[in-house]
């Protein structure tokens, strides 16, 4: 009897909890779809693997806390790429923060497992060279430049995501690029 | 070197790192991790609302035991309040004349009053808790002796009075002339001849 009241009361309980909770599917096909777009966007900020993830479970996290208004979301890419943005700009703050310095970490992946030893050697430090770079651009360049180099994201949704029009993204991106393009001929050309 | 040559194998090289910079795959399984966690967070956020709805009911249903205490306490103090004031116990006046109080010496009315107070006596309450509410507020209690007394003196006085009010009085007859009787004047025989006389 009394296992009984207890087993109704709680799936009374339960009914009443998982009214405001997101559909299940959806935040299982966004997981799915976006997961990797999220974390390529915290790596392009952050340069590391952990934090990156830790970026994207936060990310899914901030999924799960906005509810049912999930299913409201239109561009679901858009919405998930400017958070993963907003998230791994404040990871990269407190990161900053925390080492005490405004330099980039350096990257830890191995991006072409392929490659050979001597290739690979020459990718690390071409990558190295380019972060050096990059980081050395000022910051209204840099992030419309280092989300170009993600193929996933257009002009358009790069424009959303910073809070500028796909125009000031193309010549904003242009610009940075120059910039490199000045540094390396400096450096007398490429090393390749 | 060309300067053409050379601007070309640049935008070729740094096109090449672009690519390589944007690309970075994460470590497999990465969706069955975030999938797990987000998991791990539903049921943390349904056994919190779980515990919060538990906690809700609880005080719910204390407030409503309260309520109800608290009516029915209220319910039994009116109907014992006279009962309780009619006739200090036995006991009572013995105390009373005993031992007076520390708020009776120093002469606090109002911290006497609630001294005097009587303490919670179980039999009292059962008493009180067995007579049933009445209608009418105070409920009607049988007469003390000095009462009953006063009672009796007040009736009697009332009779007294309405007696003397049927009876009428001599102030409140009508007067006329046929039942005036005027007696003629008499004089008194005064003794002038032996005054002379004299």
């Amino acid at each position: 009897m009394v296992e009984g009241v207890t087993l109704a009361a709680k799936t009374a309980i339960d009914l009443a909890i998982s009214t405001d909770e997101p559909g299940e599917d959806l935040l299982e096909v966004a997981v799915r779809e976006h997961a990797r777009l999220v974390y390529r966007i915290a790596y392009s900020v952050l340069r590391n693997a952990a934090e990156a993830e830790d970026v994207v479970q936060e990310v899914f996290l901030r999924a799960l806390r906005y509810g049912k208004k999930l299913a409201g979301v239109e561009d679901r890419k858009a919405w998930l790429a400017q958070i993963a943005w907003r998230a791994a700009v404040e990871a990269r703050r407190r990161g900053m923060r925390d080492a005490g310095n405004g330099e980039l970490p350096e990257g830890d992946a191995l991006h072409s497992a392929d490659l050979g030893a001597e290739l690979a050697l020459l990718e690390k430090e071409r990558g190295k060279l380019l972060r050096g770079m990059i980081s050395g651009l000022p910051d209204s360049l840099r992030d419309p430049l280092v989300l170009s180099a993600l193929e996933e994201l257009s002009p358009r949704e790069i424009g959303t995501m910073l809070g500028i029009s796909e125009a000031a993204v193309r010549s904003r991106a242009f610009r940075a690029r120059q910039i490199l393009r000045e540094r390396l001929f400096a450096l007398n050309g490429p090393r390749t | 070197m060309d300067p053409t040559k050379r601007e070309h194998d640049v935008d070729q090289w740094l096109d090449s790192a672009l690519s390589q910079y944007g690309k970075a795959e994460p470590r497999t399984g990465l969706e069955r991790r975030v999938l797990a966690s987000l998991q791990a967070e539903r049921n943390r956020i349904t056994s919190r609302r779980r515990w919060w709805w538990a906690i809700g009911a609880v005080v719910a249903a204390v407030a409503i035991v309260a309520v109800v205490w608290v009516g029915e306490n209220g319910r039994k103090k009116n109907a014992g309040g006279v009962a309780e004031t009619s006739k200090p116990t036995h006991h009572e006046k013995e105390q009373r004349s005993i031992e007076p109080g520390p708020a009776q010496q120093a002469g606090h009315p109002a911290k006497e009053v609630v001294r005097r107070k009587p303490a919670n006596h179980p039999s009292r309450e059962l008493a009180v808790a067995a007579m049933p509410k009445l209608d009418q507020f105070p409920s009607r209690r049988n007469l003390s002796e000095g009462e009953s007394l006063l009672v009796r003196r007040l009736n009697e006085q009332s009779n007294k009075e309405a007696l003397l009010k049927s009876a009428p009085s001599s102030e409140e007859v009508d007067l006329s002339i046929g039942s005036l009787e005027i007696r003629p004047l008499q004089i008194p025989d005064i003794e002038i001849s032996e005054s002379k006389t004299n």
